[in-house]
């Protein structure tokens, strides 16, 4: 299945994050846990993990981005 | 609560200590008290060469490092007193205030005039005296502090200061300019031991603390391997663009490059010694490395030292 993986709300009340680094690349498999990407906001640095096994299809947003909650930031496929 | 305080002065021992703890200890929570020699300490997605003068830095014997927290970058020498609060992550994420909010209170016990103020910083008499930054790592937190209690500030400001925002048009976490003061002009006639001794029983009670000598040494001390690395400071950089223009003994010299990975990705030069910085493509970006890829491109002394100083800090 085709999922567009989102911004999340890494804080309560954040509105957008500073897209840092991405430890993925279009076409590669990860596993659920994976750390996909770090974020900065108010000086907290936190990396964010796959939910769920999954390729990456399509990076939606650059490092040094500043990216809303909610915006998209990658395409992926799951098994389901 | 763990509490430690590290007997070590080695800011690269002592920031693979922190992330040793944070990734590795089972307690609930832990509390680290620390002071480094001299060194420069950037926020974790920083471009470092904006943020400081990496060539007076080395030429000062100063050692740049790039920590596990966010934020701006941080003068450390011996009369600056770091504290790392380690946590479980909590369900609403990071609390910025929370470590801020300890360091106020412990300090308003101590005497001084200290609330939260500009974002997550401490301030007293209307200067900043702490700046704080944070990290998740898995289902923890840390929070990591500075308190400037008698630190050179001179040396603080010229090696904190940007070196040239004109030149380096993109990349990273910007620091953000406070007017700073010590801590110690509210605490006349104290020794920074003292201080130390004081924060100890203010934040964790005096008794119950130990030292990092009851850890796995050998891991930390793999881990501050890392972070003496140029591989970690240099290399970890974020993406940046950069532009300038400068005077050689050959006449003016137009450059820009682009930077990814401690590495110029793409280089255009116009001018004085185009030829060889154009062959600059894939060179390392670090003090030292730049400076041999100028040599092995055919710049000779003292163009080389020149060349390296403009490409990594925008000015000659």
């Amino acid at each position: 299945m085709k999922i567009t993986v989102t911004m999340p709300e890494l804080k309560k009340g954040m509105t957008s994050a500073v897209l840092c680094r991405w430890n993925v690349e279009e076409g590669q498999q990860v596993k659920k846990g994976f750390e996909l990407f770090e974020t900065e906001t108010e000086k907290a640095v936190s990396a964010v993990e796959a939910e769920q096994d999954l390729t990456v299809l399509r990076l939606l947003a650059d490092e040094g981005d500043e990216v809303a909650v909610g915006a998209p930031l990658f395409e992926a496929e799951t098994a389901e | 609560m763990k509490k430690i305080e590290s007997t070590r002065r080695d800011p690269a021992f002592n920031l693979a200590f922190e992330e040793y703890m944070v990734r590795n200890t089972g307690s609930d929570e832990v509390l680290i008290v620390w002071r480094d020699s001299p060194a420069v300490v950037c926020g974790r997605f920083q471009n470092v060469f904006r943020e400081t003068d990496v060539i007076a830095a080395r030429e000062r014997g100063v050692p740049v490092l790039r920590r596990i927290t966010g934020g701006g970058t941080v003068y450390h020498d011996e009369g600056n007193v770091n504290v790392s609060y380690i946590t479980r992550k909590g369900p609403d994420g990071i609390d910025t205030l929370l470590l801020p909010e300890k360091l106020a209170a412990a300090l308003g016990r101590i005497g001084i005039p200290a609330e939260v103020g500009g974002g997550s910083d401490v301030t007293a008499g209307g200067y900043k005296i702490s700046g704080s930054a944070r990290a998740a790592v898995g289902d923890r937190e840390i929070h990591h502090a500075t308190l400037l209690f008698d630190t050179d500030l001179d040396a603080l400001r010229s090696l904190t200061s940007s070196v040239s925002g004109d030149a380096f048009v993109s990349g990273g976490i910007a620091s953000r300019k406070s007017p700073v003061a010590n801590i110690s002009a509210f605490l006349p006639g104290t020794s920074t031991d003292e201080f130390v001794g004081a924060v100890k029983a203010a934040l964790g009670g005096a008794y119950g603390w130990q030292t990092e000598d009851g850890f796995d040494l050998f891991a930390v001390s793999d881990l501050a391997g890392k972070y003496a690395s140029d591989g970690r400071t240099y290399g970890e950089n974020p993406k940046f663009a950069f532009s300038g223009k400068c005077e050689t003994a050959r006449g003016s010299l137009t450059l820009s490059y682009e930077s990814g990975k401690g590495a110029i990705i793409a280089v255009r030069a116009e001018g004085a010694f185009a030829e060889q910085i154009n062959k600059l493509a894939g060179a390392p970006l670090a003090p030292g490395a730049t400076h041999r890829a100028l040599t092995e491109a055919g710049v000779a002394e003292p163009d080389a030292v020149l060349l390296e100083r403009f490409i990594l800090t925008g000015k000659t």
